[in-house]
């Protein structure tokens, strides 16, 4: 394998846990802190949004890190292990968590989207909450996939 | 391999394959200078024309992981016609690249004096990364597929 590729694309990984963990130390706590002044009424809303926000990112960074290994697994030449089946199985588990996190966060960006006057909020909270499923079904798509190239490979060490 | 995991990507590829076209078609008729032009003089401005060009290898990407998924679905994955699609994937994401980038180019040396093309400019810089990024992985991932195939090939000589 090619140390270029599976290096470029870890580097991208880098660049985009850096840029959430930027989101989630200063846009959250601001976002959080922002509700309460612009719509009083909704200043309940503060906890839920700061907890929340950090709840979604734990998944989302240890699918991150799992992705990471996979790609360390393929430079390693043993991506046809149990091990890569494992981190994709965690990545597989952590969408399944974020999409229902999502959804469970979905009656507080209603409550904002209706105190704005803005329901395109709401079609984006739904997209957040479907794009994880989706990694999630890939994910266990490439799981199988795996365990079965896993299986051909080890039918053949034992022949040889 | 269960077939619903698969049929759901695939229902998930169409849809991304009809809201591109339907953002496609509409987008031209919501700027500001559609206000004053007939239907044809809307479509036929150059740079729109080439942004329909611009989508081609988009499409043909969509359908090429179509086509693997359906594949998967089959139990025919190893084999070469998916590394063949595999490897489509990753030209149409290097030459849409290419695209993005020469559009971005365009746009920032011609754009009129009194417009800030600051919006398009960075769409082009995050498509443009985004593209990049889907070339490597289907490079990556066509490699591993090659391995598996190969390993399989030796297998089935074997026994």
């Amino acid at each position: 394998m090619k140390q270029a590729s599976t290096l470029f694309l870890k580097i991208t990984l880098i660049v985009v846990g850096g840029s959430t963990l930027a989101f989630c130390i200063f846009a959250i706590p601001s976002i959080s802190k922002g509700v309460g002044t612009e719509w009083p009424d909704l200043a309940y809303l503060k906890y839920p949004i700061l907890i929340g926000g950090y709840l979604t990112a734990i998944p989302f960074f240890i699918a991150l890190y799992q992705a990471f290994k996979l790609l360390t697994y393929i430079d390693k030449n043993t991506a046809f292990s149990e091990a890569s089946v494992k981190a994709l199985k965690y990545i597989k588990y952590c969408g399944i968590a974020m999409s229902v996190l999502y959804l469970a966060g979905m009656p507080i960006l209603i409550q904002i989207a209706d105190a704005d006057d803005a329901p395109g909020a709401v079609g984006f909270g739904m997209l957040f909450a479907v794009a994880p499923l989706v990694v999630s079904v890939f994910a266990a798509v490439l799981q199988k996939l795996l365990q079965n190239a896993i299986d051909i490979k080890s039918e053949n060490d034992l022949i040889v | 391999m269960k077939r619903g995991s698969t049929i759901f990507l695939q229902a998930v590829i169409v849809l991304i394959g009809i809201v591109a076209l339907a953002v496609m078609i509409r987008f031209p008729l919501t700027e500001g200078r559609a206000v004053n032009l007939d239907l044809f003089s809307i479509y036929s401005d150059p740079f729109i024309v080439y942004g329909y060009a611009a989508s081609i290898p988009f499409f043909v990407a969509l359908y090429q992981a179509f086509k693997l998924l359906g594949l998967i679905g089959q139990n025919r994955v190893f084999s070469l016609s998916s590394v063949k699609a595999l490897r489509t994937i990753k030209y149409c994401a290097i030459t849409q690249t290419i695209l993005i980038v020469m559009a971005a180019l365009y746009i920032r040396i011609f754009h009129a004096q009194d417009d800030d093309p600051a919006g398009f400019i960075a769409m082009c810089i995050v498509t443009t990364f985004i593209s990049i990024v889907i070339a490597t992985a289907a490079a990556v991932s066509e490699k591993l597929l090659q391995n598996a195939v190969s390993i399989k090939l030796e297998n089935d000589l074997t026994v």
